[in-house]
């Protein structure tokens, strides 16, 4: 069991960072659509975005380290950030290096999101609608891990229902700001944005 | 100048608020989260531990048997990933042998 530790800590971190993404989605849609609440206001909405993509980022760190430094499966740090190498399962793990690829993109752009245009700066965040399936493919298919349990896929349709549930509710219907100027303003601003972009 | 002074300890109170509200909310997401951690990888140690002790000559094959894992497993994959065609293991039964992906 003790030699084995690195090993269950990197499948267990591994669902868990699927759970933690998905909410982040969820909160990220919610900021899009600008909903919010007297319970959840919206600044709150995009703290918790921001503060639990942190949160999933530490987790992540965790189930690849673990699995790497663990060394039962060929993996090496190479393998995080270029697709389709590894010895293990190069599919698989491929799908989640490309969606940690996109993730380090979003974080980065994030962070130096005063230096760049937010035409770019959105370009870039919406590939988080890429992320989040290659992450969940990864988990469902690659070797050894829990992805065909049927606890996980529970957790995989509670994933993808909760996602499928925030775009209908908050991405499909616009802009829910209460006030119509503010809307107005938002939609302005949505297509300055994507002139910028052109 | 009242209201300006009104308007601001109301900003005041509504950031303290969303400030408390998130961390309340990420810290409980933050435990929850650890502990799930852990008992998902419990869990998955107990079961292994089980299948250990119920089919002791199995789990000294490739594809079931974490703790009667070899020294060295990556000697198995150190001249190419199709060395080791192991099937795919079953979810829960240890670690991953397999190289050829899920099947």
């Amino acid at each position: 069991m003790t030699g084995s530790v690195l090993w269950y800590s990197s499948r267990a971190t591994g669902a868990v960072s699927l759970v933690l993404f998905t909410a982040v989605m969820v909160f990220g849609i919610a900021t899009t659509g600008r909903a919010g609440s007297r319970v959840l206001p919206r600044a709150a909405v995009l703290r918790l975005h921001r503060t639990l993509s942190l949160l999933a980022v530490t987790f992540l760190t965790v189930h690849i380290v673990t699995a790497i430094v663990d060394g039962y499966v060929d993996l090496s740090f190479w393998d995080v950030v270029v697709p389709f190498r590894s010895g293990f399962d190069p599919l698989w793990v491929g799908l989640a290096t490309v969606a940690f690829d996109l993730m380090l993109a979003i974080g980065l752009t994030s962070v130096l999101r005063r230096f760049i245009s937010p035409g770019w700066w959105r370009a870039v965040h919406l590939t988080s609608y890429a992320m989040w399936p290659l992450a969940l493919a990864h988990g469902w298919g690659v070797a050894g891990g829990d992805g065909r349990t049927t606890w996980m896929l529970l957790v995989d349709v509670a994933c993808v229902g909760a996602v499928l549930i925030a775009l209908v509710l908050w991405r499909l219907r616009g802009d829910l700001h209460h006030d119509p100027a503010a809307r107005r303003a938002g939609a302005a601003r949505h297509r300055n944005e994507s002139d910028m972009l052109r | 100048m009242s209201a300006l002074n009104s308007q601001h300890t109301e900003y005041r109170r509504m950031r303290r608020r969303v400030r408390l509200l998130t961390a309340g909310v990420a810290g409980f997401a933050g435990v929850t989260a650890a502990a799930v951690t852990i008992a998902i990888a419990g869990a998955a140690a107990a079961d292994q531990e089980r299948t250990t002790a119920d089919q002791p000559a199995a789990s000294t094959n490739s594809g079931n048997g974490a703790a009667v894992a070899p020294s060295k497993p990556n000697q198995q994959w150190a001249n190419g990933p199709t060395l080791n065609p192991a099937p795919r293991p079953q979810s829960g039964r240890g670690r991953a042998h397999s190289s050829s992906g899920a099947s």
